[in-house]
């Protein structure tokens, strides 16, 4: 017979085992396929590495960066485009997901499913059509604002209209998950909190800030950090509607990187920029995780 | 009571918030069905009034049944690889300790933001190394390491309660079959929630599958689509076509499960 | 250790399981193997012997240039590699159809991790660049001394690096614009076109005056096109303010720009200023060269400026809209003599160390320019002028009876330039300054002029 201290300690191991064990795979497929090449594109950042050269260059790549103009109004471009979609997705969903969970099951699922559409339909089609709204000449939205006397935009090619225009399609393929989360913890609140608030007269606005929001907050990171990391990475609605233009007004590093590497074939400062995009991402990640509380456990 | 019923503005700014993301959808396939000139019309053609099927037999003259074979296999076969891996994880990452946990856990949720660009040209030096390029596990097996299943998985595993497992191990169950039968079990709407977004991400990831295939028949649906587009110049009707074809899949896959995909999301991400 | 062996064991089988499920899932690609082989490691390969009878496997990557046979994308090239395999039984030929889109893209990455195919059709503004980067494979051995003076110097110069040939030329045409000619006769002033000159050269001043014609008659259609969205398509605006201006790009030697001249200043403050007076399109700023090609086809816009007989042979099938285009040379300010820019569609080969593949690549290429069959049918698959200058008459067509007496208007293009990869990143967002306002013509000439050449000397001292 074992003593009860070595029995439990037996068991302990085993466990431990046991749970590698079922890390493996992830933790396989993970280390080659994502840490590998990522722990790559640090090393490559460091050389001049084209075409046909491959030299070390130490930090000239990083120091290149830091005084280009274009990277610099790149990396603006993206922290606004986080700092404008977010919020107005985080609200946009509240206020759609308010509106439609008290509705009856039927037209619930019938609004979740129209907002949800344009993150399912394919991103190539998405932006023909978009193309075609915000067309200067010929576009839909132009064709409307011209019965209000507007004269016509070129939405997507004057600098002060570009990235909102760029944001605005970002939003609608943003905004299908979070609405989904929302209706759901809407629908877990238990009603007698609400009625017990109404009963104490409080008013909307009040049972929303007191009550609802705080009951939200939990599903509130799990949305931002999502959202955050999505807008970060906006690639394909600006490669396809604007290609970084006009003047690098909806250049974002995340374009940046995609040209530098394989339309210049230049990718040491390609994975320069990766990294440091990188270093942005998990700094203002970190910092939500910190301020919203930690719902995501370590 | 002015909380159970939502005012009539927000009502019907929902309902023209509605439209407008129907619209482009709309657009797609109504425009698959119009002729070139008409597709691109002002004031706009509301509704196709020659409907012409030209675009779709432009399209099929391509093997376009290969390509939508091949987006299922690679979407198909990244959903079942990333459900299978990430269960296995998350389930240790939520219910277990042991050293190295949390580290390993970290290292997942940092990589989530890690830009895939990045790792591109890397990842492609490596397959090629491996002789993947234009075969199904070079478009496949790199997806399954992305660590969003994981996170997702570890974030539903917290939800099962702690007592269930408990119970489980007095009655002398072993690890295995405790996971095959009882954490599995609990695990399945979220696997399907992390189903449906794998699929839809597999099927959409355009620019990895741009730089791993190479052959004609190995084109995904959205690259072949892209083959027919000119230099300097843009056939609408047939981009809408394929358009219209590539999203059919998967909304008919949301709708189906709907319910599941919900239900699983929320499971995970909604706590209370 | 026994109650530690079986969850190891069982755990280990479900990795391995899952590892099979997702190899298996690759099973059936039956096609790729060879591409595997043939592409990854081209060094291993090294020791297939020199006789040519040994069967010898080549991959030709191919952009759109075949238009495509009954729509379908790759028939036309297919038909290429059976009339070749019926001569050479031995050479298997790897057929890989990239896209204009994403195709650039590709080719840079297979190029750096050494996977890049043994064959391409290109032009000129990708092919120098990697010749230079000493990627390439001479061609001189296969250029007989009948196609070497049957080429006319200025395709030449495109096609060779420090007096080599990399680039075996195919098929050409000027790039010039287009203008839809049934708007004209609608109007009735078909007299403001120079139709009726037999070289059709024409001055800005007359060029104004059909633009003004067209606001003035034809309220539904956009007098002229300009974009500067991005790189592609380059050529039109270039040859659109070089020709207006009556100045070069670059200057002769291709040491430095020379675009920055005051009257190439006042040609761009024009497009600025026609923008505003609604001559030329609004929003150009964000407008790529194909949505004005787009704007074109669908009968919107009277002139287009990044035109050629190769275009218009491969959008027939895109025109729904009933009209007649003529293809038109830029007009100049002093009425000289237009430059134009060539179209330059040619094959080369990337030195993948094997010299079985390139001489079994070069026997393709020799097969699609000179085949007595086939290099005709291939020209002519392609819209394009033949390269040689014996070569007349593929087709009944006006204008393209006027693409072969253009030719003479042909200029030496910035393609061949050291540095011209880097150099077009710095073109159009210029252009974008300009039309936008944030710049006169001239500030944007002169920052682009510095910002390419110190690309242009960069390039030079890298080498």
């Amino acid at each position: 017979m074992l003593s009860p201290a070595l029995r439990t300690k037996r068991y302990i191991w085993r466990d431990w085992l046991m749970s590698y064990l079922f890390l493996l795979p992830a933790l396989g497929f993970f280390l080659l396929f994502v840490a590998y090449p990522m722990l790559k594109g640090i090393y490559i950042s460091f050389f001049n590495h084209t075409l046909n050269q491959f030299e070390f260059v130490g930090l000239d790549n990083y120091k290149f960066l830091f005084h280009d103009e274009t990277f610099i109004k790149s990396m603006r471009n993206t922290v606004l485009i986080v700092l404008i979609a977010v919020p107005i997705v985080i609200a946009f969903s509240v206020f759609v997901a308010m509106t439609i969970y008290k509705k009856s099951e039927w037209l619930r699922s019938l609004f979740r499913g129209i907002f949800y559409l344009p993150a399912v339909s394919s991103v190539v089609s998405i932006t023909v059509v978009w193309a075609s709204i915000y067309d200067p000449n010929f576009g839909i939205l132009n064709y409307i604002t011209s019965f209000f006397g507007m004269d016509p935009i070129a939405w997507l090619g004057d600098p002060d209209t570009a990235l909102y225009a760029i944001i605005l399609v970002l939003i609608t393929t943003s905004v299908g998950q979070p609405i989904i989360l929302y209706v759901a913890s809407l629908g877990n609140i238990p009603a007698s909190y609400i009625e017990a608030a109404q009963i104490d007269r409080a008013n909307s606005g009040q049972i929303f800030r007191k009550i609802i929001w705080p009951m939200l907050m939990p599903t509130n990171l799990y949305i931002i950090v999502i959202t955050t990391i999505n807008s970060f990475q906006v690639f394909a609605i600006i490669q396809l509607l604007t290609s970084g233009g006009p003047m690098y007004e909806t250049s974002t590093v995340m374009y940046g990187v995609y040209e530098k590497a394989f339309v210049l074939g230049n990718f040491g400062l390609a994975s320069a920029m990766g990294v440091l995009l990188a270093i942005v991402i998990g700094v203002i990640s970190m910092i939500q995780f910190k301020f919203l509380g930690s719902d995501v456990e370590y | 009571m002015r909380l159970n019923r939502s005012p009539i503005i927000s009502n019907i700014i929902v309902a023209a918030c509605a439209l407008l993301f129907i619209f482009p959808f709309y657009w797609i396939i109504t425009g698959a069905f119009k002729v070139q000139d008409v597709a691109v019309a002002i004031p706009p053609e509301w509704f196709p009034l020659e409907p012409t099927l030209e675009n779709f037999e432009t399209l099929f003259k391509n093997p376009v049944w290969r390509w939508t074979l091949n987006s299922f296999i690679v979407a198909g076969g990244e959903m079942v690889g990333v459900c299978l891996v990430a269960s296995m994880a998350g389930y240790v990452l939520a219910k277990k300790s042991f050293p190295g946990r949390v580290i390993i856990f970290s290292m997942f949720v940092a990589a989530m933001a890690l830009p895939k660009q990045v790792i591109l040209v890397p990842l492609f030096t490596m397959l090629a190394d491996f002789g993947w390029i234009d075969t199904y596990k070079g478009l496949i097996l790199p997806a399954i390491g992305w660590p969003f299943g994981i996170f997702l998985m570890k974030q539903f595993a917290q939800t099962i309660p702690g007592e269930l497992m408990e119970a489980a191990k007095i009655d002398g169950c072993s690890e295995i079959r405790m996971f095959y039968s009882i954490i599995l079990p609990l695990l399945k709407p979220a696997m399907g929630a992390l189903a449906i977004f794998t699929f839809i991400n597999g099927w959409n990831d355009y620019f990895s599958q741009l730089i791993m295939t190479r052959s004609t028949p190995m084109m995904t649906l959205p690259l072949g689509v892209a083959t027919l587009k000119g230099e300097y110049t843009t056939p609408y009707g047939v981009l809408m076509a394929g358009a219209a074809i590539a999203s059919i899949p998967m909304i008919t896959i949301f709708v189906l499960f709907q319910k599941a995909f919900t239900q699983g999301l929320t499971m995970g991400a909604v706590k209370g | 250790m026994t109650a530690i062996r079986k969850p190891f064991v069982l755990g280990f089988v479900l990795s391995m399981l899952i590892m099979l499920i997702a190899a298996c899932s690759s099973g059936n690609n039956g096609n790729s193997e060879g591409n595997a082989s043939s592409g990854e490691k081209p060094a291993e390969s090294n020791q297939a012997s020199e006789t040519p009878a040994e069967p010898v496997e080549i991959t030709w990557w191919n952009f759109p240039n075949y238009q495509p046979l009954d729509g379908e994308v790759g028939k036309y090239e297919k038909e290429i590699i059976a009339a070749f395999n019926q001569q050479y039984p031995d050479i298997k030929v790897n057929l890989e159809m990239i896209t204009f889109d994403g195709g650039p893209e590709k080719l840079n990455i297979a190029i750096s991790t050494n996977s890049a195919p043994d064959l391409i059709y290109d032009a000129p503004g990708r092919i120098i660049d990697w010749a230079k980067k000493d990627l390439l494979a001479p061609l001189d051995d296969m250029v007989t001394d009948e196609v070497r003076s049957d080429i006319s110097e200025a395709l030449w110069k495109q096609s060779m690096v420090g007096g080599k040939t990399y680039m075996y030329p195919i098929n050409t045409a000027p790039f010039m614009m287009a203008v839809n000619k049934t708007v004209f006769e609608k109007m009735g002033k078909l007299d403001l076109l120079p139709l009726d000159r037999p070289d059709r050269t024409w001055t800005f001043e007359e060029y104004k005056t059909a633009l003004q014609a067209v606001k003035d008659n034809a309220p539904d259609v956009i007098p002229s096109g300009f974009f500067a969205k991005s790189q592609a398509g380059d050529q039109g605006t270039r040859g659109y303010i070089t020709n207006l201006g009556v100045s070069r790009f670059l200057n002769e030697d291709y040491s430095a720009v020379a675009i920055n001249t005051d009257q190439a200043a006042a040609a761009l403050d024009w497009i600025v200023q026609a923008q505003k007076d609604g001559l030329i399109v609004n929003g150009s700023a964000s407008l790529a060269a194909s949505d004005v090609n787009d704007l074109f086809l669908q009968g919107k816009l009277a002139f287009t400026i990044n035109y050629s007989a190769v275009l218009k042979a491969q959008n027939k099938t895109l025109k729904k809209a009933e009209f007649e285009e003529v293809l038109l040379p830029f007009p100049t300010l002093d009425g000289s003599e237009p430059k134009l820019e060539p179209y330059l569609g040619g094959m080369a080969i990337f030195n993948n160390k094997d010299e079985a593949k390139i001489a079994a690549a070069k026997k393709l290429i020799d097969f699609i320019a000179n085949d007595p069959e086939w290099g005709k049918k291939n020209l002519i698959q392609t819209g394009g002028l033949s390269a040689r200058n014996s070569i007349t008459g593929l087709y009944e067509d006006e204008d393209y009876k006027y693409s072969e007496l253009a030719r003479k208007f042909i200029t030496d293009p910035p393609t061949i330039a050291d540095g011209y990869a880097e150099i077009r990143t710095y073109w159009f967002p210029e252009l974008q300054r300009a039309l936008l306002g944030a710049a006169t013509g001239k500030e944007a000439l002169d920052a682009f002029a510095e910002k390419a050449n110190e690309a242009i000397s960069k390039a030079k001292a890298a080498q």
